[in-house]
């Protein structure tokens, strides 16, 4: 479901809207209460993958695509997400199948206690949509917003760039 | 969570925006990146009109103007060719060291300017650029000289009154030699010491006109005139930027009265005056 133009007016009945939202390419009819955040409906919708860490906009945990850019979904209401496209890490592989990303995150020991990792997956992956090979401080500017409590950010850049040479690498680039 | 909120709308211009603010006061609040005001919201409101449906992402040059659209994310400005090229790249320069990449990614020129807080990025690039805002209440579109704009009695009636539609920069400034700087904590603080903006025409290796503005150390980002004025007619070169750098530092000071807590960025408003003029003339 594209972004759909004029969303017109969403009213609240009983402090509850009816939102329709593509998730992870699915469209999802959910009720929400009016002034709940994206973060919040997710992870009762079960998208435990978005993480609520600082619920500030400061730690990046959160991150989720909105029409293919990365956003905080605590600093967004749900009812904002209506009739839009929502990637969650959810989306992007499954454990049997991980997304290259994901691998390149694995194999690279970028994860250790995994808190930031959903956020900077994701980073990473509206990165290479824009820029397919970036090169080190390209990586390092598009995920410094994505904090990480355990680790000295080496990891996952490297992760990064051999997510970008598999990705290239790939038939169809995918 | 925000429980006072009745009702979401998605206007499609920004005419049907300013009505609606208009008509409901401080009963609706306007968001575009919402990287603050989601978190913010007064008890009052109970309407929020998100502007994200708005075709205000543009970003183009005619003969007058460099014009912004006002939902441009500041990613986006970033990102963008065009404004790379213009005024040696300092808006996309402004741009660039704004927060975190996430916070570009949802944040939206309209928002920087609207709610000029002192460190925002971009209201000193554009006060240097002697940029224009153009808005509107719903019935009329008026022009807003950024100097003007950044006034806290104009800047409250942003959001609440008017709706910014772009930015326009005079098309002259395409050659102006600029260069910026900010003094912070780490690359991604949003909060600084100081931001400075410097904008210079140069005539035969001297200084026809120059704008000097520090973001950060008051509460608005302010041209500094004298530090302006020790610069027109000079050669450019490292004694002009030293002279700026004195008067920068010394009309800072005024400007604080002499409040001892900003004594060291008054100082390093005026170093970082000096080096960016110096940048500026290399170019």
């Amino acid at each position: 479901m594209a972004k759909t133009k004029g969303r017109g007016v969403l009213k609240a009945v009983d402090g509850v809207i009816a939102i329709t939202v593509n998730i992870n390419g699915r469209d999802q009819a959910l009720k929400v209460v009016s002034g709940e955040y994206l973060l919040d409906t997710l992870r009762r919708e079960g998208y435990k993958g978005v993480k609520k860490g600082c619920d500030n906009g400061d730690c990046g945990t959160c991150t989720v695509l909105l029409d293919g850019r990365p956003v905080l979904a605590c600093m967004m209401f749900a009812a904002q997400a209506h009739g839009r496209r929502v990637l969650t890490i959810e989306g992007l592989g499954t454990p049997d199948r991980p997304h290259p990303i994901q691998q390149a995150f694995v194999e690279s020991g970028a994860v250790q206690c995994g808190f930031c990792i959903p956020g900077m997956v994701l980073a990473t992956k509206a990165l290479l949509d824009e820029n397919p090979d970036p090169d080190e401080p390209a990586a390092r500017r598009a995920l410094d917003g994505n904090l990480c409590r355990c680790t000295g950010y080496v990891k996952q850049i490297e992760a990064v760039l051999l997510a970008a040479k598999r990705i290239k690498a790939s038939p169809g680039g995918k | 969570m925000k429980n006072n909120i009745k009702q979401f709308c998605f206007p499609t211009s920004a005419k049907e925006a300013a009505s609606l603010i208009n008509r409901l006061k401080s009963k609706a609040v306007v968001v575009a990146g919402g990287t603050r005001l989601s978190r913010a919201l007064l008890p009052t409101v109970e309407t929020v009109v998100d502007l994200a449906d708005l075709p205000l992402k543009h970003i183009a040059a005619d003969k007058k103007w460099l014009r912004i659209g006002a939902l441009c994310s500041v990613a986006e400005l970033e990102k963008s060719s065009l404004l790379g090229k213009w005024a040696c790249g300092v808006i996309v320069k402004a741009a660039s060291h704004w927060s975190n990449a996430l916070a570009r990614s949802m944040g939206t020129v309209g928002g920087n300017v609207a709610r000029a807080h002192p460190h925002n990025n971009l209201p000193p690039v554009f006060l240097a650029l002697d940029a224009v805002a153009v808005c509107t209440d719903g019935r009329r579109e008026i022009i807003i000289p950024f100097a003007q704009l950044l006034e806290p009695g104009l800047m409250r009636e942003l959001g609440t009154r008017y709706i910014v539609i772009e930015v326009r920069v005079p098309a002259e400034t395409r050659t102006w030699s600029c260069a910026c700087a900010r003094l912070v904590l780490t690359k991604t603080s949003w909060e600084a010491y100081t931001n400075c903006v410097v904008a210079v025409e140069q005539e035969d290796g001297a200084v026809r006109r120059a704008s000097v503005v520090i973001g950060s150390v008051l509460p608005r980002a302010v041209r500094l005139g004298k530090a302006e004025a020790a610069l027109i007619g000079r050669s450019c070169g490292e004694a002009a930027a030293c002279a700026a750098e004195t008067a920068a530092a010394a009309e800072l000071q005024s400007l604080t009265t002499g409040a001892p807590a900003k004594a060291y960025a008054c100082r390093t408003s005026g170093v970082m005056v000096r080096r960016c003029l110096i940048e500026a003339f290399n170019r």
